[in-house]
């Protein structure tokens, strides 16, 4: 049976709701844009909260729709540098506000992909290395054995093992998902990362304290 | 590369959208003018904005746009996509503008929707200016490099976009993977399967692509052979499960190989991934009607003439089929409110197809027809009566209007209104035409073979299944007993009076002549008196013929 378009769906609810909440936070973020620059911390500090709340919206509507099996997914060619640059720009004033330095090095590779879900998992990790950098970020890209290598580094502590441990148990399923916003974040990317098949294999993500700059690192790979 | 110079190239260099002209339309006034500010500050000299869907034709019809960014909601009337399928359908768009879908949607069947309708770009809501020139950017000089290959598209030179898809290829430039799609449909397009066959293999060597896989189907199809199609049909959609053109050319290929069920179950599956689309809940209407399930028939009918509204879709074909759809749904519900409801569903139909092509008089036949048959399935014969008259006077005024479509409308509408010798009189003409295309033949075969309803159809093709798994053990007297029941319901339908006839005869040879097993062949033979030789069945019943007149000298 068809389903029926005349009734919202709480899917449809759902799916418009975050919508609206984006749209809202995306709003405040524009008008802060244009505020004068003197609080910057605090202008820095409100931006990284809403961008944050704009990124979990993101994934709380992801995963619901990849747990009922109605995420879209639309494959189709794309160069990763326009996927990685859109990211960078999308969050300039975070960045900037931030004082943080975003170094990109991403051969100019054409990849069979889902733009729009793969630019949602960039842009998750470039604001979880906002979180734990102290100044820098690096986004790298490369080929290597048939896969597609995107690393987002920084330059902060690094993360411990027992984070490290978990991450590798929350995308092994073996640990249940406790549902802080960071594991969530993480176990998003890891699922959107998975979706992306090709000759029987998978996409995955990775978590390390391999970061050229020597802080932490997260990687996406995708066949 | 830092951030700072990426966002700087925009701002410091003298903007290179100064001559273009673009239309931003935005049910929203606040989000409509935010949008025609991100614009002006990039430079783009003209922009208009337009709040909905007419508004972008009328501008578009006014103007000639390089840039459309477009919401897919845009209050009532048109949505984004109607309005970009309007456009190309009036040719209103140069070859080379850009049409950008904006959207804050998510949910799948409009992401699908929009996707199917193929804009040139999809931009998510919200975006910042920053990404907006990003992706401005992206898009001019992609448009620039294949410039003249989306002029060879859309002039339809396919010679001249295989020589200039190669060329990019060979080059090893930027879009090579985009000039390799486009270079398989044109193959495909100008019958060069060999080549078209030998990329998409190359492709697939290097990697699961669903465009390849699609192409070897459509290799296959155009071939005729079905079964390879199938075969890589069902592979594309085991490894990529939202590729949403294989359902249907999977379903396409099912029904022509009757397995119409099959067909069925896959345009469902096909409707809950992108239902928005009308070709495909038409296509329902018409498969699930072959099996009878008038619920799902009435369910796609009313859907394809939402979709119509306000779209190049809609046409009269659809209402005419939703009025007999709905008489035949109101004619299998007891509940009185429900039966109403469709009635009044039905008769809605003919007044809107009244009013929305009243100049064409064609429509006036065809629509005096309808009603006619409307009112029949209501057992209202004097209004079926009135209707019937209309539409012959309609006929006689216009007789250019009498297609051969319209023709066999009025055979359908003259049984259903118990004229059935006229009726066969009529098709009987029409099928010893020689100008009649067999596939109009094979529809009024059809038709002939099962004058009833879909309902009465799918509890003919049961029994018949009783039947024939009674026939397989050998169970004959059982089998005459179902083929008997289906009959009572699809009386003149060949396969079932010929499995009789050879079942009876199958009886004899086992336990010799039998006096009411000849009177039940008799009785099957005449009720099928009107296969003739471009009937699929015609041989068989030929030779069923010789055999009773050889064997138990009976002459039909």
């Amino acid at each position: 049976m068809q389903e029926n378009t005349n009734t919202p769906s709480f899917e449809h609810l759902l799916s418009a709701s975050v919508n609206d909440m984006k749209n809202s936070l995306s709003m405040v973020l524009q008008t802060l844009d244009g505020l004068p620059a003197e609080h910057q911390q605090t202008l820095g500090t409100v931006q990284y909260e809403a961008t944050r709340m704009q990124n979990t919206l993101t994934q709380l509507l992801g995963l619901y729709l990849i747990e009922r099996g109605t995420l879209p997914v639309q494959m189709s060619e794309h160069y990763l540098i326009d996927i990685v640059e859109e990211c960078v720009i999308a969050q300039r004033s975070l960045l900037e506000s931030k004082g943080i330095q975003v170094e990109l090095d991403v051969d100019d590779i054409s990849w069979y992909m889902d733009a729009q879900l793969i630019s949602s998992v960039v842009n998750i990790a470039l604001v979880n290395a906002v979180r734990y950098t102290k100044s820098q970020i690096s986004i790298s890209a490369g080929m290597s054995d048939g896969y597609l290598y995107l690393h987002v580094d920084d330059n902060g502590q690094g993360y411990p093992p027992i984070v490290l441990e978990k991450f590798q148990q929350l995308v092994s399923d073996q640990a249940a998902l406790d549902a802080s916003s960071q594991t969530l974040g993480w176990y998003y990317c890891e699922r959107v990362a998975a979706i992306h098949c090709n000759q029987g294999r998978k996409g995955s993500t990775r978590l390390s304290n391999e970061s050229q700059l020597g802080g932490g690192r997260l990687s996406i790979i995708l066949p | 590369m830092d951030t700072n110079i990426l966002v700087g190239r925009a701002n410091s260099q003298p903007s290179p959208y100064a001559k273009l002209r673009a239309l931003v339309a935005d049910e929203f006034e606040n989000s409509r003018q935010s949008i025609r500010q991100m614009l002006i500050a990039l430079g783009v000299a003209n922009v208009d904005v337009t709040s909905n869907g007419k508004g972008v034709i009328d501008s578009c019809r006014a103007h000639k746009y390089d840039l459309i960014l477009c919401d897919f909601r845009l209050g009532n009337g048109k949505n984004g996509h109607q309005v970009l399928e309007e456009l190309r359908a009036l040719g209103l768009l140069k070859s080379n503008a850009m049409f950008v879908i904006v959207s804050a949607e998510t949910s799948r069947d409009v992401v699908m929707g929009i996707m199917e309708a193929g804009p040139d770009e999809y931009l998510s809501k919200p975006f910042t200016q920053g990404v907006l020139a990003r992706r401005l950017e992206r898009l001019f000089k992609q448009n620039k490099a294949l410039e003249k290959i989306k002029q060879a598209q859309a002039a339809g030179d396919n010679k001249m976009l295989i020589a200039l898809c190669r060329q990019h290829i060979e080059s090893e430039g930027r879009f090579s993977a985009w000039c390799k799609k486009a270079l398989v449909e044109a193959y495909i397009k100008t019958g060069q399967w060999q080549s078209a066959k030998h990329l998409c293999l190359q492709e697939l060597e290097a990697r699961d692509l669903d465009w390849a896989l699609l192409g070897l189907a459509q290799i296959s199809i155009a071939k005729n052979d079905l079964d390879d199609a199938i075969q890589h049909l069902e592979k594309t959609l085991q490894l990529f499960p939202q590729a949403i053109a294989a359902y249907d050319l999977l379903a396409e290929c099912l029904e022509k190989k009757n397995k119409t069920l099959d067909a069925q179950r896959v345009l469902e599956d096909a409707l809950k991934l992108s239902p928005r689309i009308h070709h495909r809940q038409r296509k329902m209407v018409d498969v699930s009607l072959l099996n009878g399930d008038t619920q799902t028939a009435l369910k796609a009918s009313q859907t394809t003439l939402r979709l119509a509204t306000n779209s190049i879709h809609e046409n009269p074909d659809d209402y005419v089929k939703h009025v007999d759809v709905a008489s035949e749904a109101a004619g299998d519900i007891g509940n009185s409110a429900d039966k109403k409801r469709l009635l009044n569903e039905a008769a809605a139909a003919l007044s809107q197809l009244g009013k929305r092509f009243n100049d064409d008089p064609s429509v006036k036949v065809r629509k005096a027809l309808a009603e006619s048959r409307f009112h029949a399935s209501q057992g209202n014969k004097i209004d079926s009566e009135k209707a019937l008259k209309a539409a012959r006077s309609a006929m006689q005024e216009s007789p250019e209007s009498l297609s051969m479509e319209t023709q066999i409308e009025l055979g359908k509408t003259l049984f259903v209104s118990g004229k059935e010798e006229e009726a066969e009189r009529l098709f009987s003409t029409l099928v010893g035409d020689q100008h009649v295309d067999p596939q109009l033949k094979q529809k009024i075969n059809d038709f002939m073979d099962e004058p009833v309803s879909p309902t009465a159809k799918a509890k003919a093709k049961e029994c018949n299944s009783v039947a024939l798994a009674a026939y397989a053990k050998k169970d004959f007297p059982a089998a005459i007993a179902a083929f008997k029941e289906a009959l009572e319901y699809s009386p003149r339908h060949p396969g079932l009076n010929l499995n009789l006839v050879q079942t009876c005869l199958k009886l004899m040879g086992k336990e010799g002549e039998q006096r009411y097993l000849i009177n039940e062949c008799l009785e099957a033979m005449r009720r099928v008196r009107h296969i003739n030789p471009s009937h699929r069945q015609y041989t068989r019943y030929e030779n069923l013929k010789d055999f009773l007149k050889t064997n138990y000298k009976i002459v039909i």
